[in-house]
């Protein structure tokens, strides 16, 4: 039982220790190996004095580091620890239950970190060893050799049997907020994107295969080419010297009538992943963000920018819809102090003014310099890598390298552009979408992150995706390309495929199973039960009944299986054995006795005369004798001799 | 003997249990976590499940008798229970409880196989005056399988239970035996039987043989006495029960027969363990 508590400690722990600070993994490594070790009889259990000064200190600790003690990042350190300490102490079966039922707790406080199909199994594995464990420490040390082949049986029956309840109460238990939400919000560091541009930043993005959100199309014609899908996140805006780039704070809600929508206009919803992050993303030409869930009380603010952040990070999946137009249908003049802000640059290098003026010649047209620019990159023979020397400055890629990826060439592109006194700005998001395994939707992941520029000319921002110019490939494709520097390599083609589409249909399953479940909120509860029309209360009525008369089918049901059997088995397994011997035309009555059986038998199976013997024998012993009826002997009384 | 309802609540782990739910729909509902929210309610139906499982552990047995062996009163006995289990899966952890005189009895049996009957046996002090007492309740209940929930029923008709505490055999000897000559004059072995005193038993034939014989003696006293309830005249009730108790006694582990006159009913001369207890039974109920 002891090797059965370390197991399912460590099973509840360690995908658990994974938001937990190094300190706290430290210290339980270390108490539940000195645990382990104890039970084995090398070292002393720690005493009751040890085991409280430490749960204390680690209190302590957490409360200094977090702040509080409820939050799901201090309660974790806390638990993972106090169920290592827990291990020290299991001396009789009131510990062991204590310990099981710690477990159910670390388990809860994983999967408030991790919503996923994975970490649903991981629930109902746990949840099942924990049923076992419960059993185990009931049974008789004795009685184990018997209970062990049923106990995992028994428990998986029992999980199952809770369905029913368990459906019942998940769609129709009220989904409120509680008062002391608003107190334990999660301050998380946002992954992604960061409020700083550096080139360089971006490269552990574009290795990494989560996915970063997801994009369903409601009209035909805006599913046509994902190579043409550019998701807009952050603008960077403001410089010093054309390397360096950051975000202007403007962050004000306008509120921009929303044009009349035309057919041309593309309508989608996106749902994001949980980063506790603020940046939406969203089309170029996007208006009318909104939430899917009405009841979504997170402001969604639009910038002069046409960015869009929420008020509060997201910390769960969520849904919004948007509608885009083909094309901008706004003019946007720019202030005089506006394109002065984003033309403003510290003077360049004599080489990066060279550069420009060549770009320029002889046209002042943006457009012109935009061309000029790619075509520089190509005949310079810049390529596109996602691992690069380190670059500290615009000269040492222009000149030197002349290799990088997005972040190098959109920031090098637009402040080539301000050097030419031409508005610019960097845009940060994603580029490119995956088609799932079903096609209904398109999967963007985080190595889809890109960069790229825009520039302002004719009244119009216009966007200008310099890597273009270097990987055509990876840009026409917008997909995964075969560069092994982009995809990381995993072996032969064959196998690469293989695994993309088992990683796709995991990724279908994982977003409808997060779709029907996970967001199953209020409004999705309020859209169940609610019925548009006039007798809305007799479809609640009827829905309320079906479920009702459901419990009742599987209670009764419940009831008539637990009628244990009272009736004489060794008379049923008599009546069973005469059924089989008249099949092998052994001419028995039913008056015939054991006795007479075996003579019966013997006549017609000679040769088989020491296993007829063995079996009736055991017969005559178990129904006369002083043998028990046991599972075992029930089962060696099933094993007919013929 | 048929049983009443079963009745189920969760014990201390099981409010343990019901304070975890609690913690968990707390969160759920904080942090509007639909999985938390699943396992919730998973833990919820599970632990309804776990109740009939409970209550099915304990719905085969039956309880089928108890025997406290009577004995007199401030000393000790042994109780016994017998059970059985009537289905074709073994049943464990059953706990008995029985209470008479606000004094509770526990016996547990770790495992009752199938179709089988087990029994425990309990030493009981029996610390009460001499009398006949009756059984008030006889509770059996069980944590099993998961040891959340405590289910338990009563056993009915256990009032038809009675448990005599003989007096305490007290004061002088038997008076036939105080005049009495007796001779020991070894006259040989005769086989044991039941009822013989032990004290009489030969142990030295019963190593070489693995046969019990009881050592015969003649005596030239009168081999049968008689004891009356008039002889005990000029003294209290309580002193009269255990002076005669006393001479039972004697007489009992004398192997010689007696015959006791009681005020309203005369037990013929006897000997053995059913004439003694059948003496020391009507002694109790008398007054």
């Amino acid at each position: 039982m002891n090797n059965f508590l370390f197991f399912l400690f460590a099973l509840a722990s360690i995908p658990l220790m994974s938001e937990c600070p190094w300190w706290s993994i430290a210290l339980t490594c270390s108490v539940a190996l000195h645990a382990y070790l104890a039970s084995q009889s090398y070292f002393k259990v720690l005493s009751f004095f040890w085991t409280g000064t430490i749960s204390l200190v680690v209190l302590l600790i957490v409360y200094n580091e977090f702040g509080n003690i409820f939050g799901p990042e201090p309660a974790s350190a806390y638990l993972v620890v106090l169920g290592a300490l827990k291990l020290e102490e299991v001396r009789n079966r009131r510990d062991t239950m204590i310990l099981l039922l710690l477990n159910v707790l670390m388990v809860m406080y994983y999967l408030l970190f991790n919503q996923s199909l994975a970490a649903t199994a991981y629930m109902f594995l746990m949840l099942f060893l924990i049923a076992f464990g419960l059993i185990s420490a009931q049974t008789p040390r004795n009685a184990w050799d018997i209970v062990s082949k049923a106990a995992p049986r028994t428990a998986i029956k029992d999980i199952a049997l809770s369905a029913p309840l368990f459906i019942i109460m998940f769609v129709l238990f009220p989904r409120f907020s509680t008062p002391w939400a608003s107190f334990m919000g999660e301050e998380k560091n946002p992954v992604g994107f960061s409020d700083r541009l550096q080139p360089g930043e971006m490269a552990d993005l574009l290795q990494s295969e989560e996915p970063a959100f997801r994009v369903t199309f409601k009209n035909q014609n805006s599913s046509s080419s994902q190579a043409s899908l550019y998701w807009r996140g952050a603008i960077f805006d403001e410089t010093v010297n054309g390397w360096n780039w950051s975000s202007h704070e403007m962050q004000t809600n306008i509120n921009r009538r929303a044009n009349v929508s035309s057919k041309s206009d593309v309508e989608y919803e996106l749902t994001l992943e949980p980063r506790f992050d603020k940046k939406l993303f969203v089309m170029e030409h996007t208006e009318d963000v909104q939430w899917l869930d009405s009841t979504n009380m997170n402001p969604i603010i639009l910038s002069p920018n046409s960015t869009y952040i929420s008020k509060w990070p997201i910390g769960s999946r969520q849904t919004y819809k948007a509608r885009a137009s083909s094309e901008s249908s706004q003019a946007f003049t720019l202030s005089q102090s506006e394109q002065s802000r984003l033309t403003e640059i510290k003077p360049p290098s004599a080489e990066v003014a060279e550069l420009v003026r060549r770009l320029k010649f002889n046209s002042s047209l943006a457009k012109d310099f935009a061309d000029n620019l790619l075509k520089y990159f190509q005949q310079e023979n810049f390529s596109y890598v996602t691992k690069t020397p380190t670059m500290n400055s615009l000269d040492d890629f222009l000149f030197q390298e002349k290799k990088g990826f997005c972040e190098h060439f959109a920031t090098a592109s637009a402040a080539l552009f301000r050097y030419a006194n031409i508005p610019a700005r960097v845009v940060v998001g994603f580029r490119g979408a995956e088609p799932s395994f079903f096609n209904d939707y398109f999967l963007i992941r985080d190595k889809n992150a890109h960069a790229w520029m825009e520039y302002y000319s004719d009244e119009k921002w216009h966007r200008l995706d310099p890597t273009s110019a270097v990987s055509a490939t990876w840009i026409q494709a917008g997909q995964i390309s075969d560069d092994q520097s982009l995809t990381g390599g995993l072996g032969s083609g064959r196998v690469r495929q293989w695994f993309r589409k088992f990683s796709l249909l995991y990724d279908q399953a994982e977003f409808r199973y997060s779709q029907l479940l996970l967001n199953y909120n209020f409004s999705a509860q309020m859209e169940l039960l609610r019925w548009d029309g006039s007798k809305k209360w007799l479809r609640t009525l009827l829905i309320f009944l079906t479920f009702g008369l459901c419990t009742l089918i599987v209670w009764f049901f419940y009831r008539w299986s637990l009628h244990f059997k009272s009736q004489d088995v060794l008379a049923e397994a008599m009546s069973r054995l005469r059924s089989h011997l008249l099949k092998k035309n052994i001419p028995i009555a039913e008056s015939d006795g054991p006795l007479r059986m075996t003579r019966l038998c013997i006549e017609k199976y000679p040769d088989k005369e020491k296993q007829i013997s063995d079996y009736f024998s055991h017969w005559i012993e178990t129904r006369y004798g002083r043998k028990k009826l046991t599972s075992e002997t029930l089962r060696r009384l099933k094993n007919y001799p013929v | 003997m048929q049983r009443k309802k079963i009745y189920c609540f969760p014990n201390r782990f099981g409010m343990l249990g019901f304070t975890l739910f609690l913690v968990i729909l707390a969160a759920a509902a904080t942090y509007q976590n639909n999985l938390v929210f699943m396992m919730g309610f998973l833990c919820l139906g599970f632990a309804m499940v776990a109740i009939l499982q409970t209550a099915r552990n304990l719905r085969a047995v039956d309880f089928l008798n108890i025997h406290i062996e009577p004995n007199y009163s401030l000393q000790s006995s042994v109780a016994e229970i017998f059970l059985k289990n009537n289905s074709a899966e073994p049943v464990f952890n059953i706990h008995v409880k029985i209470t008479w005189l606000g004094q509770p009895i526990e016996f547990f049996i770790s495992e009752i196989h199938s179709q089988s009957m087990a029994s425990c046996r309990v030493d009981v002090p029996l610390n009460v005056p001499r009398g006949l007492y009756r059984l008030r309740r006889v509770n059996i209940s069980t944590d099993y399988p998961y040891g959340l929930f405590k289910a338990w029923t009563y056993a009915k008709h256990i009032q038809s239970y009675e448990i005599l505490a003989y007096p305490l055999p007290f004061g002088e000897s038997l008076p036939q035996m105080q005049s009495a000559t007796s001779s020991s004059d070894f006259a040989g072995h005769r086989s044991y039987e039941p009822g013989d005193s032990m004290n009489r038993v030969d142990w030295k034939v019963y190593s070489r043989r693995q046969e019990l014989h009881v050592k015969d003696f003649e005596s030239g006293s009168e081999s049968k006495i008689k004891l009356h309830w008039n002889q005990l005249d000029g003294q209290d009730l309580e002193h009269k029960l255990s002076q005669m108790s006393e001479w039972i006694r004697q007489a009992e582990q004398s192997a010689i027969e007696y015959e006791v006159n009681f005020p309203k009913i005369t037990l013929a001369a006897g000997r053995g363990e059913k004439h003694f207890h059948r003496c020391m039974c009507e002694l109790t109920r008398l007054a």
